[in-house]
């Protein structure tokens, strides 16, 4: 293997903690769009077996996969091969991704190394610590019956490992850009498009926009996501902006043309515009979403401006599938179930493995003795409040992990 | 003033026993003379749960009081909480029936009265009347009614109330350790006595007071004392949150959360790991510093939220122009300020006791915010009668 790090560290910066991964060809081309493009911002790496591929690349730093394995070239479609390679250079991965706290990792499934090697990437991630948070391509229809199969199990794969994978499928992509445009230029649009969430939640996090993020929320909403984000894009110019950006989100078709948004426990809407971004169009965005989401949905959100931009805003929003009610979560009565998992990989996914009723989540009733709440509160009147238990630890009864379980 | 005899306060807290003696001044800044502490056994979320522990924490307080302070304490001002602390506001309202129609002390009088009478469950005793305001037929927010013509004269009254026999059990710690208990007060009020400014009370102000057992909290609207309660979650759970979240000792836990603690996760602690000291047969391991400060901010987060709940009940929230100060031991944790900025939308601080002399440390630690306040509280009552209309409220409570 070989890594190529130019050192364009700044140390102790908070955009330092933030990596942007591409993995495989779809990824390196999506990461390759970012560095041309930003002068500032997280870390960037090209991650392929493909030594040509990484050559062509514009990040600043390569990590060259599987050299033994595949000798520099591509994996020809085999997602084994691109499993086996990440696995070869396992250390060189390890050693990058344990210096930062999020990991944005760009690929597209249904390839040999995005397929194979994300997967691997992202319990590498897992292992270290680090907040995964994967944008996954999916093949166009006529890509084949074996590729598209492929990329089914590679995300099955993702799934179980990464906080949260956001799924964009390609066949959706004439919807999002216009029939007419060229697949070039449609490539480059959803690339353009996962760089500038990426780059935005970049800038939420470290405290660069105007209303921030914070860790915690991200978290929050990303570990209790069960795994799965829908992501809807808009953009808009000039007097109706606001509108526009909100209509094509709103038919966005990743995110069933407004559907998922009804259906999300937990939205996280980032606006980016220019310096000239309006109190009043924030306030039109969060209006629109309000009216596009349940009720008791929890809304997070943030603004960040984007150097150059007048007169237009793009509108980006995640939102969590399947969202674990936090407030209650009653332990299984067999002790100490978390050291058991201690070692290895527990899965975290429920859905994939049992799905659990959905009435036993939300509807959890209080008992009396669920779980041991440690000596300090065992023979005092418990603190109860709208039937909740206070005493029991807050991130236990939200049903919040912590890395040290994993 | 001169004439009043120094004022021991003692608070028997969850996780400290604490005896202040202070003594008012011409200028009306409180000297403190005397400080006594010790760890605190016996005593979980305010409550007395080991009378003999309890017992012995205090006589150990209080004797290091006396030798602090070079006195000899023969009685003490009692900082009471708990969970079973709540206030509800009585109104009452009479008639102004001489024939000019103006109103005079009797019908002030009477209207006080009417309004501190007020209907609890047997097993409640009430702690504090406070007056809020006077009504004049429709007219709103009178402050001196005396003298003004109308038909009606009402007053909403805060009445603040506790379980009789919780607050009657600290009571009776006190006197096994053959001290006098010359009065019992609110350690929430306590508290806002001594960290609020008066043009604070003056723009309507919610005071924190983040204890070891509980939190208690006041608000102050339209310059009177609109709400008055405790929650009993406190410190407490803080460290019993991180001792099973990281799988490690409660005495671990606390010193974690005490020096590497923050209430908000920190972006630069991400990756940040803890070791911890391999305790005997053990090995020795690190935990995260995220999953410190995730166990940490949830808890927090929630409680300050449960806090805000009660406040926007009483619908003054919007108007708290001095926003909300924080104080207790709870205070020192790492970035509450910030946290406490985001949910309540108010500008926050830190309250120290003000207008203190003498000890620096107690000057400089909101720890010390309740039993400074009772000393202050202390003098007041002291002041306004000879031990009249308040130990009136108390003798239940006082009951040998």
């Amino acid at each position: 293997m070989t890594m190529d790090f130019n050192g364009n560290s700044r140390p102790g910066s908070n955009a330092e903690r933030i990596l942007v991964m591409g993995v495989g060809g779809g990824g390196c081309n999506a990461l390759s769009r970012m560095a041309r493009e930003w002068r500032e911002g997280p870390t960037l790496v090209a991650v392929d077996t493909d030594s040509q591929v990484l050559a062509g690349a514009a990040a600043e730093n390569r990590i060259s996969l599987g050299r033994n394995l595949t000798r520099g070239l591509s994996t020809g479609g085999d997602c084994a091969a691109g499993k086996l390679a990440a696995e070869e250079d396992t250390d060189a991965l390890r050693e990058l991704i344990s210096q930062h706290d999020i990991l944005f990792m760009v690929t597209a499934l249904g390839g040999g190394t995005g397929g194979g090697a994300a997967p691997v990437v992202a319990r590498i991630a897992r292992e270290e610590g680090a907040l995964t948070i994967a944008f996954a391509t999916l093949p166009f229809d006529f890509e084949g019956e074996r590729k598209q199969r492929q990329a089914d199990e590679s995300l099955r794969a993702l799934r179980l490992v990464a906080d949260v994978v956001v799924v964009l499928p390609n066949s959706s992509l004439p919807e999002v850009v216009g029939e007419d445009t060229s697949l070039l230029d449609a490539f480059a649009k959803a690339d353009a498009m996962i760089g500038l969430s990426i780059r935005s939640i970049w800038r939420l996090l470290s405290q660069a926009g105007i209303i921030n993020l914070d860790f915690a929320d991200l978290r929050q909403l990303v570990e209790s996501s069960h795994g799965a984000c829908r992501f809807g894009y808009g953009e808009g110019t000039g007097p109706n902006k606001v509108t526009e950006a909100m209509a094509s989100v709103l038919k966005s078709p990743t995110l069933d043309k407004g559907r998922a948004l009804s259906e999300s426990p937990a939205l996280l809407v980032n606006l980016v515009g220019g310096a000239d971004m309006a109190l009043l169009d924030v306030r039109r965005v969060m209006s629109l979403v309000k009216d596009h989401s349940a009720a008791d949905a929890r809304l997070l959100m943030g603004a960040t401006v984007e150097e150059g931009w007048r007169d237009r805003l793009a509108v980006i929003v995640l939102a969590a599938e399947s969202w674990h009610e936090p407030a209650m979560m009653p332990e299984p009565a067999e002790p100490a179930p978390a050291k058991a998992t201690r070692n290895g990989l527990p899965p975290k996914v429920e859905p994939v493995v049992a799905p659990q009723p959905e009435t036993r989540v939300v509807q959890a009733t209080l008992t009396f003795e669920p779980v041991d709440k440690g000596s300090r509160f065992r023979n005092v009147e418990p603190t109860i409040l709208d039937g909740e238990d206070l005493d029991l630890p807050t991130f236990i009864r939200r049903g919040i992990k912590l890395s040290f379980d994993r | 003033m001169n004439n009043i005899p120094p004022i021991v306060a003692l608070e028997i807290g969850t996780s400290t026993v604490r005896a202040v003696i202070g003594e008012a001044r011409d200028d009306g800044h409180l000297m403190i003379t005397g400080l006594g502490e010790c760890q605190s056994r016996g005593v979980r979320k305010g409550e007395i749960v080991d009378f003999d522990n309890a017992l012995a924490c205090v006589r150990h307080a209080l004797q290091l009081a006396e030798e602090n302070g070079q006195v000899i304490i023969h009685r003490v001002h009692l900082v009471v909480s708990g969970g079973h602390i709540a206030s509800v506001i009585n109104s009452g309202s009479v008639p102004v029936l001489n024939p000019r129609r103006e109103i005079t002390s009797e019908e002030v009088d009477h209207v006080m009265t009417t309004a501190r009478a007020v209907g609890l469950p047997a097993d409640r005793q009430v702690l504090h009347t406070i007056c809020q305001h006077f009504r004049v037929d429709d007219q709103d927010g009178v402050i001196h009614p005396e003298g003004m013509e109308g038909s009606k004269l009402s007053l909403d009254m805060l009445i603040v109330h506790g379980v009789l026999s919780r607050l009657r059990n600290v009571v009776k710690v006190v006197r096994s350790a053959d001290m006098d208990v010359e009065d019992v007060a609110f350690g929430g009020l306590c508290s806002a006595l001594a960290v609020l400014t008066p043009e604070e009370k003056e723009a309507g102000v919610g005071v924190v007071d983040l204890g070891g057992g509980t939190t208690d909290y006041v608000v102050y609207a339209d310059n009177a004392i609109a709400l008055a309660g405790a929650l009993a979650v406190g410190g407490d759970h803080l460290t019993n949150d991180v001792a099973r979240g990281l799988h490690i000792s409660t005495h671990d836990a606390e010193r974690l959360k005490e020096e590497m603690g923050s209430a908000v996760v920190e972006m630069a602690a991400r990756s940040q790991r803890v070791p911890l000291p391999a305790d005997a047969g053990g090995y020795e391991r690190a935990v995260r510093m995220v999953d410190l400060h995730t166990i940490l901010h949830v808890r927090l987060e929630e409680t300050l939220t449960l806090v805000k709940r009660r406040i926007e009940e009483t619908k003054s929230l919007r108007s708290l122009g001095g926003g909300i100060v924080l104080t207790g031991g709870g205070a020192h944790m790492k970035n509450i300020v910030k946290l406490a900025e985001r949910i309540f939308g108010l500008p926050c601080r830190i309250g120290m006791p003000r207008g203190v002399a003498g000890l620096a440390v107690v000057t400089e630690g909101p720890q010390y915010a309740a039993t400074v306040g009772m000393v202050r509280y202390g003098y007041r009552a002291a002041a306004q009668n000879e031990g009249g209309g308040l130990a009136g409220i108390l003798k239940k409570i006082l009951r040998r």
